[in-house]
């Protein structure tokens, strides 16, 4: 029994012994070639730094050296001895119908045989066609700038510069000289880097209806090598973007992961950006009423044009630790301007009046400076549902001089017909305004009556519509991970009033002739009818949606034409 | 008995009711019995019979009915300082010792006078 062990053991370690003496087959280790990308132009191949090709260079490293055979693309070459690491050449002709480019991605495949036939390894790379004229790559061809903005009839740089002129770079072969023409313009270059500057006057005649701007460049190096023809795009913007833009659910809807996450409705938002097509408002101020105003926000800087504080008679308007003024303010009219977000009304001014204790003094002196500054419209985000006679006789005087006054209705879900309430908000002399929010419903806070006009968005409890915030960290901290310390969502009938003042603004830098009342009537006329279950009467009024949620841009173009 | 009506007496001072003209009626206050009535710069609380919080300020605001009127005012009336609020309307501040809603109520009554009243801090509504 033991002889046969050892003898079965013996026959295991010969068999082992023989495996790893038997040689394995040589094999391809890797394959490269020395343009994995070529270009085509009127029958010609050319490198991407535009150096005419009529051959790849291929390196093949092997296992072993050896004498072989192998085939390219299935077309046997010659026996060869080979070292470990090969290099040969691969005429294109080989690869493509030269006589018939085509846009595609060829697979180079190496075959490799023992010298009697005996198959070894394969190893395949690619190489990719593209047709010349539908490329540009942008380390050889650039336009800058590549976005400008067109506003007040000016084109401005993207930092807010007068634009007078675009240049063209370009990078040539150093030995390559060509002829480039840009629009009506023909340069000549030696070849090597360089640039093209053309005044912006060569381009736009005609500023007004203006939309992207695509500008015309031939390019023919002299050997007839490279030559194209192609359109380079200058982005004309109509406003200069800002950021926080795209979280802004109240002024315009894009379909973003904030959005979906938050499930906001795209027609939650009242056409700010359809409206600001048309006007953002220059011209007009709007005063609010509030407290806690820093003038120096990032969003506010230039912008305001007087403070008042009308408890104590001076300017100085950041009254409290509260950003509840600096949000109203921005919301009605922070401008676009890359930074932040644009409020309703971009380019119209601000008059910030803090009425810290909201006595009945400070609001008769409120009030009346606002009018001597010549604010065509007040935004008030505050009430008391016991208005004093004296602020609606001050009211009444502003309404009958033409200035429209706009309170927000207050957020405690009550209906203000009920109670013995007054509130400010229901005066026949102010336009009320309720709130809706993301989904376009009915805000759950919002109060309601018979004598609120209209609702815009002031958000819920889950987001509430992007604002101004105290800068740095001190202020609301809901900045929901997308926006920086000067910003924060805020939710309230507080917010759906500035927006309201900032349309209005809209309306009378279109029609500065409006009245208050003809500003309301349009205003409602524009209304969207929102919510599920609203009951809508004849006359367009629901108890608790009142006339609907404003929509600005119907609403500029109707006062646009309203006589 | 003394007892009784002087504590009586007691709570009568400390729950006084004042009034004052609004959109041509008496509007009657309650003192609020919840706050210090003598707490700092002359301020006092009073709710109004459907729970609305005011807070006077020591001051009676007039609406004049000519600004010609002002110099009558400020020598009939025991009045401090004055600010202008707009053309007709004036915030005047009582000399120490004058109870804000009787002098209010004299200056209404007044024939030059188009309206006059306590300045008051209306509680507002809440912020969200």
């Amino acid at each position: 029994m033991i002889y046969k062990v050892l003898i079965f053991s013996l026959f295991l370690l010969l068999c082992t012994a023989c495996q790893k003496d038997a040689p394995s087959p040589p094999r391809i280790l890797s394959l490269q070639i020395n343009c994995d990308t070529l270009y085509y132009n009127h029958g010609v191949v050319v490198t991407t730094d535009f150096s005419p090709i009529d051959s790849l260079l291929f390196t093949m490293s092997l296992s072993e050296m050896g004498s072989y055979k192998y085939l390219i693309n299935g077309l046997p070459m010659a026996v060869s001895s080979i070292d470990e690491q090969f290099q040969g050449t691969l005429p294109l002709d080989s690869l493509f119908d030269i006589n018939n480019l085509s846009t595609v991605s060829h697979t180079i495949t190496v075959d490799l045989y023992s010298h009697t036939g005996e198959y070894h390894s394969s190893k395949s790379t690619q190489v990719v066609l593209l047709p010349r004229d539908q490329v540009i790559p942008t380390s050889n061809l650039q336009l800058a700038p590549q976005t400008a903005v067109i506003t007040n009839q000016k084109i401005l740089t993207t930092d807010n510069r007068i634009l007078d002129s675009i240049t063209l770079s370009y990078s040539l072969p150093s030995t390559e000289s060509a002829s480039i023409t840009v629009a009506n313009r023909t340069v000549t270059s030696s070849g090597g880097a360089g640039k093209i500057t053309l005044p912006i006057s060569d381009f736009i005649t005609d500023i007004s209806n203006m939309n992207n701007l695509l500008i015309p460049i031939t390019f023919h190096t002299n050997s007839g090598a490279i030559g194209y023809t192609d359109t380079l795009l200058l982005e004309l913007l109509s406003h200069l973007p800002d950021p926080y833009d795209s979280y802004a659910w109240h002024t315009r809807f894009d379909e973003n992961d904030f959005n979906s996450s938050y499930n906001v409705c795209p027609s939650a938002n009242i056409s700010l950006a359809e409206a600001w097509k048309t006007t953002r408002g220059a011209g007009v101020s709007i005063a609010v009423i509030d407290q806690g105003f820093e003038k120096n926000h990032e969003e506010l800087l230039g912008k305001v044009t007087k403070t008042y504080n009308a408890e104590d008679n001076t300017t100085d308007v950041f009254t409290g630790s509260s950003a509840h003024g600096t949000t109203c303010a921005g919301i009605s009219a922070a401008p676009l301007n890359g930074v932040g977000l644009g409020g309703a009304a971009p380019e119209a001014n601000l008059i910030l009046i803090a009425a810290p204790s909201l006595s009945d003094a400070a609001l008769v002196r409120a009030f009346d400076y606002a009018r001597e500054e010549g604010a065509g419209v007040i935004s008030c985000s505050w009430g008391s549902y016991n208005v004093s006679q004296l602020l609606s006789e001050k009211i009444q005087e502003l309404y009958d001089a033409g200035v429209v006054i706009v309170f927000a209705c207050g957020n405690d879900n009550i209906n203000l017909d009920e109670g013995n309430r007054n509130d400010e908000s229901e005066l026949p002399t102010v336009l009320g305004v309720g709130s809706s929010d993301e989904k376009n419903l009915l805000s759950s806070f919002s109060n309601y009556g018979s004598a609120i006009d209209f609702l815009a968005p002031g958000g819920s409890y889950t987001l509430g519509v992007l604002g101004t915030d105290l800068m740095g960290p001190s202020g609301s901290h809901e900045q929901m991970g997308v926006v920086n310390n000067n910003y924060a969502f805020a939710s309230g009938t507080s917010f759906s009033a500035p927006l309201v003042a900032g349309v209005t603004a809209l309306m009378l830098s279109v029609n500065p002739s409006l009245s208050p009342d003809e500003v309301r009537t349009i205003l409602i006329e524009s209304c969207e009818k929102i919510g599920i279950d609203a009951h809508y009467n004849a006359n367009g009024f629901d108890t608790q949606r009142a006339y609907g949620k404003i929509n600005a841009a119907k609403a500029v173009t109707l006062a646009a034409s309203y006589r | 008995m003394k007892n009784i009506l002087l504590l009586l007496t007691l709570l009568l001072s400390t729950q006084a009711e004042e009034y004052f003209y609004e959109f041509g009626e008496k509007v009657f206050l309650k003192e609020s019995s919840n706050r210090n009535s003598s707490s700092e710069n002359g301020f006092r609380y009073f709710e109004t019979k459907h729970g609305y919080k005011m807070t006077t300020t020591g001051e009676v605001i007039v609406k004049l009915q000519s600004f010609d009127h002002l110099s009558y005012f400020l020598k009939t009336y025991p009045i401090d300082s004055y600010r202008k609020l707009d053309q007709q309307t004036f915030l005047l501040k009582l000399q120490s010792g004058h109870n804000v809603f009787t002098m209010a109520n004299k200056i209404h009554r007044d024939s030059m006078s188009i309206y006059a009243q306590p300045n008051f801090i209306r509680e507002q509504r809440g912020n969200r």
